[in-house]
């Protein structure tokens, strides 16, 4: 049984010969096929095959427009406690809800408060500044709205 | 006279006779390895008609030590091969299968290389040193254990496996010792050597760990 060593083989490597070179030629060509189109698939999953051309004439893709999230960013989404199961004396299992964070006394501090917002009605003082839009208000409709007191001197002549 | 001398000398008549000579490839073939190995290749699947048998395709069989050279230095190198493909080397006549009768009882010693960037730098090496130490039956004594060896391009790792006819743990051992310095591993990094059977099994541990 004839053997070789490592050494012994790279010692042959410069006496190559290539058998059937067509054969590998027709290989390479479908490495190299399937290469190529797993390129284009990640270029097209990066632009979903969205381009535009830029001031210059070239063809450009909008790949840095769609950037997903990573999915390694550090946060880890919390996990829902599953519900435990309470089995009482005759066999019965129920699912109990899990408690809150807050304690029993929290609960009716709570209760407390909520009772009392209900009985006082609340007076809402409405500031234009507070509203939603940070559009300025007309200034024509503040004049005509704003009551004023002016001193009329004909009408005090009258008295 | 003449005739019967005719008559003996017949056969040591050089004409029509085949001689080391004669063709290019036995020419060539000044190392004979003492067996016939094939290249097969697993093709990534890039449409999902494509099944298993489909992908796994035969790329060339040699015999001797100068045409492996040939193949390999006109071949992709195994870090330029893309995502999901497979290189196999095995005995002519053995399908990297499990299913192939001479594939059936066996199993495979592998080592999972994890750090992808590191090891984009020596896979080559690595995997050359694997191939020569298959054709030219040094990763055994006289066991004849080995069908073949495998290499797995993957995103997260790149495999290297040594393919068994059985697992005899008697016979194997010195296959897994010679992989681990075949591959240069350290002391520390394990090579496992799992059946075909329990491959099936995601949760099943390996048969014998090195």
């Amino acid at each position: 049984m004839v053997k070789y060593t490592e050494e012994q083989l790279i010692e042959i490597k410069p006496e190559a010969y290539t058998p059937q070179p067509e054969i590998l030629d027709e290989f390479n060509k479908l490495v190299e096929s399937v290469t190529l189109e797993f390129a284009e698939k990640g270029a097209r999953r990066n632009h979903n095959g969205d381009s535009f051309i830029d001031e210059h004439g070239n063809e450009r893709t909008y790949n840095y427009l769609n950037r997903r999230r990573g999915s390694r960013s550090g946060a880890r989404p919390l996990k829902k406690k599953a519900q435990e199961v309470e089995v009482d004396d005759d066999g019965w299992a129920t699912l109990t809800k899990h408690k809150k964070s807050f304690s029993d006394e929290a609960v009716d501090e709570r209760d407390q408060f909520r009772e009392a917002v209900r009985s006082e009605p609340t007076k809402v003082k409405i500031s234009n500044k507070k509203m939603g839009s940070s559009k300025a208000v007309d200034s024509r409709d503040t004049v005509a709205d704003k009551h004023t007191n002016t001193f009329n001197a004909f009408e005090a002549l009258d008295d | 006279m003449s005739e019967e001398l005719a008559t003996q000398t017949e056969a040591l008549s050089l004409e029509n006779k085949e001689t080391i000579l004669t063709t290019k490839e036995d020419f060539t073939a000044k190392h004979p390895l003492n067996n016939k190995w094939t290249l097969w290749y697993t093709k990534p699947q890039v449409n999902k008609s494509e099944n298993w048998h489909d992908l796994l395709k035969p790329v060339i069989t040699f015999s001797s030590v100068e045409e492996f050279w040939g193949i390999y230095n006109s071949i992709p190198p195994a870090n330029q091969l893309p995502m999901k493909s497979d290189y196999h080397l095995f005995k002519e006549g053995i399908k990297p299968e499990w299913e192939d009768e001479q594939n059936a009882k066996g199993g495979k010693w592998q080592y999972s290389f994890g750090n992808r960037r590191e090891i984009n730098a020596t896979i080559n090496d690595l995997w050359l040193r694997g191939l020569l130490s298959i054709i030219g039956e040094t990763i055994e004594d006289d066991e004849d254990e080995v069908n073949g060896i495998v290499l797995n391009i993957r995103k997260q790792v790149i495999k290297i496996g040594i393919w068994t006819k059985d697992c005899d743990e008697t016979k194997l051992k010195t296959v897994g010792e010679r992989l681990k310095k075949v591959l240069k591993l350290a002391e520390e990094q394990r090579v496992e050597f799992t059946s075909h059977d329990a491959s099936n099994d995601k949760n099943a541990k390996p048969q014998i760990v090195l």
